[in-house]
């Protein structure tokens, strides 16, 4: 068998060629692709990455938000608490001195109806008395009595004129 | 001249009439004194004197009436 270094030659210019147009035509635009989908694929992640992480900011920021909230509905609840015992403490206040004010009010009345009514039984009493005294002093005083007390009221008038 | 009533529940008698007028005579130093004497009942016994305008009472009924006012007076 002879080689024929001519055809080797041409297989060597040929498959060069080919090669070439190979690497050209195919190798160069698929590495290309694989470049671009490389490139996309780690822009993904980043992007996913990305996204996790602004997903767990969002839900530290969301427990904060949370734990604000609860702070201060308890801090409402507290306030509403005190505005709630201060309000019935007020109240309580408010309604003892009413009773206090309308007992007051009750005995004083009492005590008004009660000198009312004593003095009525005196003023009648006075009147009985008026009336019997000079029923009895005018039948009972003789001329003699009554000019002895003429005598004796007139002197005493004197000392007092 | 000035005026002198002096009421009684009993006419005064005479003597009576006498004393009184110059007691108050007296007392008053007052030479003209012009008085009256009047009967009235209810004053039921003693004697109540007006000088002029001035009032002195001394009659049972006066006293009866203090003694009704001091009674219904409030306390």
């Amino acid at each position: 068998m002879d080689i024929e270094f001519p055809q080797i030659l041409f297989q060597i210019i040929n498959f060069g060629v080919v090669a070439g147009a190979l690497t050209y035509l195919l190798y160069k635009p698929i590495l290309k692709i694989l470049e671009e989908r490389s490139k996309k694929i780690e822009e993904g992640q980043l992007a996913a990455e990305k996204a996790i992480a602004e997903q767990s900011q969002v839900e530290d920021m969301k427990k904060k938000i949370k734990q604000q909230a609860e702070r201060e509905a308890t801090a409402i609840l507290e306030e509403a608490s005190k505005a709630a015992a201060k309000n019935r403490s007020e109240v309580t206040a408010k309604a003892k001195a009413e009773a206090l004010k309308e007992v007051e009010r009750l005995r004083s009345a009492w005590h008004d109806e009660k000198q009312k009514s004593m003095q009525d039984m005196k003023s009648q009493f006075a009147d009985a008395v008026l009336a019997a005294t000079q029923k009895v002093l005018g039948a009972s005083l003789d001329t003699k009595a009554q000019s002895k007390l003429i005598d004796d009221s007139f002197s005493s008038l004197l000392k007092s004129i | 001249m000035t005026q002198v009533l002096i009421t009684t529940a009993i006419p005064v008698s005479a003597s009576q009439k006498v004393e009184m007028e110059k007691s108050l005579s007296a007392k008053f130093k007052a030479d003209q004194l012009h008085f009256e004497y009047k009967t009235d009942e209810t004053v039921i016994g003693g004697v109540k004197v007006m000088i002029g305008s001035r009032e002195f009472d001394a009659t049972l009924k006066n006293k009866l009436t203090q003694l009704h006012e001091s009674l219904t007076a409030k306390f």
